[in-house]
C-alpha cells in the first residue's frame, strides 16, 4: 500500500470519527433517550441496565443521555475561542509580517510578553477574577493562544512576501488587499487549517482543566468535563459508569482531533515543525 | 564577533519583555471588580466605612495616585524585592514564594526530566524497532498521552499506583524522590508524547541521511548508528521545544500540586485566586514569567553552543 | 493495512476502561480480605494486651492543624498542644478546664476566675496568674488572624477595664458594662493559655508554641505536615499514643486515596470525609466510621432584598418544598439532622423548631407569589463549600423542585464561584439563593443572631438578606441589657422561634462530623473541638 493511500485511509478515520462524534452532539435531541437534566431521585446511580444503558448519576439523571450532550457546550466553546484567536492572530500577523518595520518591532515585543506569560495560570486568573462564564472563558483563551497564530502567520509572511511573484504582482500594480487575499492567505491556509484543529483539541482539555477548578461550564448543562471532574469524582468507586463514558469521549475527541492534525500535516505536506505546539 | 554580539541583542529583547510581563501582572489585580478599598476596610473589621474612612484608606494604599504612578510605586518595591502582603491572612508575599519556589521548581525540573527522558527513550525505541509492534505500541500511548486531561492521568495514576499497588506515595513530598514520581508523570505526560513522536520523527528522517548509510557501510552496529549519529543530531530541534515545555509545565503544576498536596507556587496561587488575594497572583505571575523568560534565554545560549550553524546565522528567532 | 493506528487506539481506550470499570470489583475483594485480616487481629488484641504504642500515627487534614507562628493559636485546639480557662460540657455548656471556678458580681462586671494549681507547661515552667496575665498582654497587642477563630479582645472580652491577680491562682477581670455570658464567650479558643516566653514582641509566637496541654509540637512544616508529642508531665490524664502527625492533603480524594492506600490511618478536620466516601467503608471492618456533634449548620441564603424571596410566602414555600430527609439521605448518606431553627442544635441554647415538609403547599404559596410570569433564580454555591459537601447535587435537586413546580415558569441557574466573588454579589444583591455553611463561634450566640437577623447586622447586610423585623431588633436591644443568663436564654428562644416562622434565611440541615479512621487505630472520634481531643487515640493492635 503506497503511503499516499496509507495518509488517506488516516484521515478518514480520524475524520470520519470526529464527524461522528460531532454528529452525535449536533444530534443529540433526537439522539438522547432521556432529558438530560431530569432528576429521579428514587434512582440514584443505578448500574449501567436495560432501563438506563449507562446507568443514572447521583441525582437519577440518564448518563447516556448526558453523555451525549455532554459535547455540546465544550466543542461549541472551544472552537469560537479558537476561531476568534485565529482571526484575532491572523489579523495582528498579517499586520506585522506585510507591514514590516517599526509594526512588526512593536507587535514581535508585544508577543514576547504574551509568550511569556504562563498561560494556563493566566487563563485560571482571569476566568477566577472575572466569574467562569462563557465570555470570561473565550476571552481567557484568546488571550493565552492568539500569539501561536500570529507568530504563525508572520512567519509566512515574511516568507512568502519576498517571493519573486509577488513582487512581481505588485508591479503590475496589485494592491495591498489583492496581495493579501489572492497570494498570502492561500499560502497559509493549511499551516492555519492544522494549527486550528491542534489548538480546538488542546482548548477542550484545557476547559476540562478548568471544570475540575469549578471554573468550566456551569451545570446542571450537561458537559464531559464537568462530568468526569465535578461531582461525580466523589462516586467514582462506588459508581465507576459515572466516569468512564465522558472520560472515553473526551479522549475520543481529542485523539480524533490530534490525529485528523498529524494527517492534515501528512497530507498538505506541511513540514512538523512549522506548525509548532505553542 | 557574532556570537556575543547575539547575546547581547538577546538580554536587551529580555528587558521589555520583562517590563511587559510585570505590566500585565499589575493589571491583573486592577481588572478585578469591586472595589480594593472596601476589602481592605473590611479586613480590619470597618464594615460599613464612611466616605472618611475610604478616602483614608485608598490614600494609605496608594490607590489615590494615577495608575502609572501607582504602577511605578508597585515597580520599584517589586524590584526591592517587596511583593506586599497577602490581602487574605496578611503574611509577607516573597517570603511565602521563596519557600515555595524551590518546591516547585524541583517539581518541574523533575518533571521536564522526566519527559525528556521517556519522550527521547520511548522516540528512539520507536524509531530503532520501526514498523515492529513496539513502535506501533508506543505510538499509541505517545498519541493517547497527548488526549488525557492532566487531573484524570492523576488521579488514574493515584488509584493504581498508590492505592492499589502501593508502589508510591498518594501524596505529599515526605518519600524524597518517590514522592516526585506520580506527580512529575501527570505533569509530563503531554510533552512524553510529543517529544516521542518528534523524536521519532528526526531520528527516522536522519537515518535516511547519507552519512548513515556510510556509518552503516562501514559495518558498524545499529545500535551504534542510533544513538551515536541519528539522535546526537536529532537532538537540537528537541532542545529549542523544551523552554516551550517548561511555561507548560509550570502552568499545569497549580492543579497538580493541589492534586498531589504539593506545597509549591501552584497550590498558592490557587487558593489565591480563590480568595481573590491580587497581590499573590500578580507575584506568582510575575516569578513565573521571568523564570520563563530566563530558562529560554539559557536554552537559547545552550543553543547556540550545540548547534553551530546558528553561530554564523546568528539569527534572533 | 487493516490494523490501524486509531483502531488501537480505540482498542487501548477500550482496554482503559475496562480498568476502570474492575477497579471497583478488585477493591471489594481486597476489603474483605483485609476484613478478615481485622476480626484475626480482634482475636488476637485479646491475647496480648502490650500493643507497641511509640510508632507513629498519621492523620490527614485538608490544611495546616499546626497553622504556625503566625496564627493566633499555633494549632488547632483539638491537638491538645494549649488548654484554655474554660471549656464546654457535652451540652455546650461552660466547664472546668485550666481554671476550676468561677464567679461574678450581682452586676456582671467584676469576674474573678480560680485557677487549677499544680499545673505546669510542657517545658517546665509553673502556670500561675502572672501566666495568665503575660496572656491578656498578648491579646492587647492583637487583633490575630486565625485559621480556626482569631483573637480580638474587644469582642472577646468587650470592656474590658482591668485584668489582675489577687493572689498567684486568682485573676480578676473587670468589665465597663455587663456581661452575664463572658463564661460562654470565653469557651476553648476564647481563653487560651500559652506560656508566656513563646510570645515574639509583636505578640506573635517565636517558635513553636508552649501550653499545658498532652501534647507537644515536635516538628512543624508548614504546607506539609506536623508532628506532635505526647507530654509526660501532663497534670492530667496522659495520653496513650506516642507520637501523631498531621498531614497536609488539600484534595478530597487524594485524602481519601491515602486513607485506602494505608498511608494515612485517620482523617480529620472540617469535610475530613465527603459522605459518598464516608458511605463506601461505612460496614468495612477495615475502617471506622463515627459520627460526632457539629456546630456548622447549612443554610440556604436568599435575597430578601428583592423579588421574589422579599415576600415571606416564597421563603416559606421553598421550605415546605425542600425534603431534607431526602436532601441527607440522599447526598448525605443519612448523616445529618433535618433543620427547623437558626440556631444549631449543638448550641446550649438550642431550642428545637419543627421542620415541616410538604411540597403541595410549599408549591401552591409559590405560586401564589409568582404567578406564570417567567423567574430567572440565580444560584450561588462557594466552591470552597461546594468542593467539601455534595452542594451541587442538592443545588440541582433544589433547582428540580422548583422548575418542577406546576402552573410557573421559573428558571434557576446554578453558578458556582470562589467565595471572595460570591460574597460580592451576595452583598451586591446580584443573587437570589446561595447555599453556606456557618459554625458556632463562640457558646454565647448573641453575635450570631445579631449579625444574621439585626436589621443592621453585617451578614444580614453582607449577604444581602434584606431581613429587617422591629421585633427581632427590640428583643437583641434587650437581650444587650440583660443580666439574667435565664431571660437571657427566653429572648434567645424567641428569637429562634421567630427565625423558623420569618425565615431570614432558610435553615437546611444541622451538620454532624464525619471521620474516618483505619480499624489499626482505635479511640478516634468526630467530636466538636473538646477537651479529650487525640488522648484516647491508640493502635489497636
Amino acid at each position: 500500500m503506497t503511503i499516499r493511500k496509507k495518509q488517506n485511509l488516516r484521515l478518514a478515520l480520524s475524520g470520519g470519527l470526529l464527524l461522528l462524534i460531532l454528529f452525535m452532539t449536533v444530534f443529540a435531541p433526537w439522539l438522547a433517550p432521556c432529558d438530560p437534566t431530569e432528576i429521579d431521585m428514587t434512582n440514584r446511580l443505578a448500574a449501567p441496565g436495560p432501563g438506563h444503558l449507562l446507568g443514572t448519576d447521583a441525582l437519577g439523571r440518564d448518563v447516556l443521555s448526558r453523555v451525549i450532550y455532554g459535547g455540546r457546550a465544550s466543542l461549541l466553546l472551544a472552537v469560537i475561542a479558537t476561531s476568534c484567536s485565529m482571526a484575532l492572530g491572523l489579523m495582528i500577523g498579517l499586520a506585522a509580517g506585510y507591514c514590516g518595520g517599526i509594526v512588526d518591532g512593536i507587535i514581535t515585543a508585544i508577543s514576547n510578553i504574551f509568550q511569556g506569560l504562563p498561560g494556563t495560570i493566566m487563563m485560571i486568573a482571569l476566568v477566577g477574577i472575572l466569574g467562569s462564564n462563557t465570555g470570561s472563558i473565550v476571552l481567557a483563551l484568546v488571550l493565552t493562544s492568539w500569539v501561536g497564530f500570529s507568530r504563525l502567520v508572520r512567519g509566512e509572511v515574511m516568507q512568502v512576501k519576498q517571493e519573486l511573484y509577488i513582487e512581481g504582482t505588485r508591479c503590475l500594480g496589485a494592491g495591498h488587499w489583492r496581495i493579501i487575499l489572492r497570494h498570502i492567505l492561500p499560502n497559509i491556509r493549511s499551516n492555519c487549517i492544522i494549527l486550528f484543529t491542534t489548538r480546538v483539541g488542546r482548548v477542550v482539555l484545557s476547559v476540562a482543566g478548568l471544570s475540575y477548578l469549578g471554573l468550566g461550564i456551569q451545570p446542571p448543562t450537561p458537559d464531559w468535563g464537568e462530568m468526569i471532574s465535578g461531582s461525580a469524582r466523589r462516586y467514582f468507586r462506588s459508581a465507576p459508569h459515572l466516569l468512564w463514558a465522558p472520560g472515553i469521549c473526551i479522549i475520543l475527541l481529542t485523539l480524533s482531533i490530534n490525529q485528523l492534525g498529524d494527517a492534515l500535516r501528512d497530507r498538505l505536506d506541511v513540514k512538523q515543525d512549522a506548525v509548532k505546539e505553542l | 564577533m557574532p556570537v556575543v554580539k547575539y547575546i547581547v541583542k538577546r538580554l536587551l529583547v529580555m528587558i521589555p519583555v520583562l517590563l511587559g510581563i510585570s505590566l500585565a501582572a499589575f493589571l491583573l489585580g486592577h481588572i478585578a471588580p469591586g472595589d480594593p478599598v472596601d476589602d481592605a476596610l473590611a479586613r480590619i473589621g470597618v464594615e460599613f466605612p464612611t466616605e472618611e474612612d475610604r478616602a483614608e484608606m485608598r490614600a494609605k494604599l496608594g490607590l489615590d495616585q494615577s495608575l502609572p504612578n501607582q504602577y511605578l510605586s508597585w515597580l520599584s518595591r517589586v524590584v526591592r524585592g517587596d511583593l506586599g502582603n497577602s490581602y487574605y491572612n496578611n503574611k509577607d508575599i516573597a517570603k511565602e514564594f521563596r519557600a515555595r519556589f524551590p518546591i516547585t521548581l524541583k517539581l518541574s525540573l523533575s518533571a521536564l526530566f522526566t519527559a525528556v527522558l521517556l519522550g527521547v527513550g520511548g522516540g528512539v525505541l520507536m524509531a530503532a524497532f520501526r514498523g515492529s509492534w513496539l513502535d506501533k505500541l508506543l505510538r499509541s500511548i505517545s498519541t493517547l498521552l497527548l488526549s488525557i486531561p492532566g487531573f484524570w492521568l492523576a488521579l488514574f495514576l493515584i488509584t493504581v499506583f498508590a492505592e492499589q499497588l502501593h508502589w508510591l506515595p498518594t501524596s505529599g513530598l515526605d518519600r524524597g524522590a518517590a514522592s516526585l514520581v506520580l506527580p512529575s508523570l501527570a505533569l509530563a505526560a503531554a510533552n512524553v508524547g510529543m517529544t516521542s513522536r518528534l523524536v521519532r520523527g528526526n531520528v527516522i528522517a536522519q537515518l535516511g541521511e547519507q552519512y548513515i548509510l556510510v556509518a552503516n557501510a562501514k559495518g558498524l552496529p545499529q545500535r551504534v548508528v542510533v544513538l551515536g549519529h541519528a539522535l546526537r543530531n536529532s537532538l537540537v530541534p528537541i532542545i529549542t521545544m523544551i523552554g516551550n515545555y517548561f511555561g507548560g509545565i509550570l502552568g499545569g503544576s497549580t492543579i497538580i500540586e493541589t492534586i498531589f498536596a504539593i506545597p509549591g507556587m501552584g497550590s498558592y496561587v490557587l487558593s489565591a485566586i480563590q480568595n481573590r488575594d491580587y497581590p499573590v497572583i500578580q507575584g506568582y505571575v510575575l516569578i513565573t514569567g521571568a523564570t520563563f523568560v530566563l530558562i529560554n534565554l539559557a536554552i537559547d545560549l545552550l543553543y547556540i553552543a550545540a548547534d553551530p550553524k546558528i553561530r554564523v546565522g546568528g539569527g534572533a528567532q | 493495512m487493516t490494523r490501524k493506528p486509531i483502531f488501537r487506539l480505540l482498542a487501548l481506550v477500550c482496554v482503559l476502561a475496562v480498568f476502570f470499570g474492575g477497579c471497583g470489583a478488585a477493591q471489594t475483594a481486597e476489603t474483605t480480605a483485609a476484613a478478615t485480616q481485622a476480626t484475626e487481629t480482634q482475636a488476637a488484641e485479646t491475647q496480648t494486651p502490650e500493643i507497641d504504642q511509640t510508632r507513629e500515627i498519621v492523620f490527614a487534614a485538608s490544611r495546616d492543624q499546626c497553622p504556625g507562628e503566625e496564627d493566633a493559636h499555633y494549632a488547632s485546639m483539638t491537638l491538645g498542644i494549649w488548654e484554655p480557662l474554660i471549656t464546654k460540657d457535652e451540652s455546650g455548656k461552660p466547664a472546668p478546664a485550666l481554671a476550676t471556678d468561677w464567679s461574678h458580681n450581682d452586676e456582671c462586671t467584676v469576674w474573678t476566675f480560680h485557677l487549677r494549681q499544680g499545673v505546669n507547661f510542657s517545658n517546665g515552667v509553673p502556670f500561675n496568674a502572672d501566666a495568665v496575665l503575660a496572656n491578656f498582654d498578648r491579646m492587647k497587642k492583637g487583633p490575630f488572624d486565625s485559621s480556626f477563630y482569631g483573637i480580638n479582645i474587644d469582642t472577646d472580652y468587650p470592656g474590658l477595664v482591668s485584668y489582675e491577680k489577687t493572689d498567684d491562682y486568682t485573676i480578676v477581670l473587670t468589665f465597663s458594662d455587663p456581661l452575664p455570658l463572658q463564661d460562654y464567650t470565653m469557651v476553648n479558643y476564647g481563653s487560651c493559655i500559652f506560656e508566656p516566653s513563646c510570645f515574639a514582641e509583636d505578640g506573635n509566637f517565636n517558635g513553636f508554641a508552649i501550653g499545658t496541654g498532652p501534647y507537644v509540637v515536635k516538628e512543624n512544616v508548614l504546607g506539609q505536615y506536623c508532628v506532635i508529642e505526647r507530654n509526660d508531665n501532663y497534670w492530667g490524664e496522659p495520653a496513650i499514643a506516642q507520637t501523631i502527625r498531621f498531614k497536609v492533603i488539600p484534595d478530597a480524594d487524594t485524602r481519601y486515596a491515602a486513607l485506602r492506600a494505608g498511608e494515612v490511618h485517620g482523617l480529620c478536620d472540617l469535610g475530613a470525609i465527603s459522605p459518598s466516601q464516608a458511605a463506601e467503608i461505612d460496614g468495612d471492618p477495615a475502617y471506622t466510621v463515627t459520627l460526632g456533634t457539629s456546630g456548622i449548620t447549612h443554610f440556604l441564603n436568599v435575597n430578601g432584598g428583592g423579588f421574589p424571596f422579599n415576600d415571606l410566602r416564597m421563603r416559606q414555600g421553598l421550605s415546605l418544598l425542600i425534603d431534607r430527609q431526602t436532601i441527607i439521605d440522599s447526598f448525605f448518606n443519612g448523616y445529618n439532622l433535618p433543620a427547623g431553627g437558626f440556631l444549631s442544635y449543638s448550641s446550649p441554647f438550642y431550642e428545637e423548631q419543627p421542620v415541616q415538609h410538604d411540597a403541595e403547599k410549599g408549591a401552591e404559596l409559590i405560586r401564589e407569589v409568582v404567578g406564570d410570569q417567567a423567574v430567572e433564580l440565580r444560584f450561588l454555591l462557594p466552591n470552597g463549600d461546594a468542593n467539601r459537601y455534595p452542594y451541587q447535587e442538592e443545588a440541582e435537586y433544589i433547582q428540580a423542585l422548583l422548575e418542577n413546580i406546576d402552573g410557573t415558569n421559573i428558571k434557576v441557574n446554578i453558578e458556582l464561584m470562589d467565595w471572595g466573588p460570591c460574597k460580592e454579589e451576595m452583598a451586591a444583591g446580584n443573587y437570589n439563593m446561595c447555599l453556606k455553611i456557618q459554625g458556632l463561634p463562640s457558646a454565647n450566640p448573641f453575635s450570631l443572631f445579631n449579625s444574621f437577623m439585626g436589621s443592621s447586622g453585617s451578614t444580614n447586610k453582607n449577604y444581602g438578606l434584606g431581613y429587617s423585623n422591629p421585633e427581632v431588633d427590640a428583643l437583641l436591644a434587650e437581650a444587650k441589657d440583660t443580666l439574667d443568663a435565664n431571660h437571657l436564654a427566653e429572648i434567645y428562644n424567641q428569637l429562634q422561634e421567630i427565625s423558623a416562622a420569618d425565615l431570614p434565611n432558610i435553615p437546611v440541615m444541622y451538620s454532624q462530623e464525619v471521620a474516618a479512621c483505619s480499624s489499626d487505630i482505635t479511640g478516634y472520634e468526630a467530636t466538636v473541638y473538646g477537651l479529650t481531643g487525640y488522648t484516647q487515640v491508640r493502635w489497636a493492635k
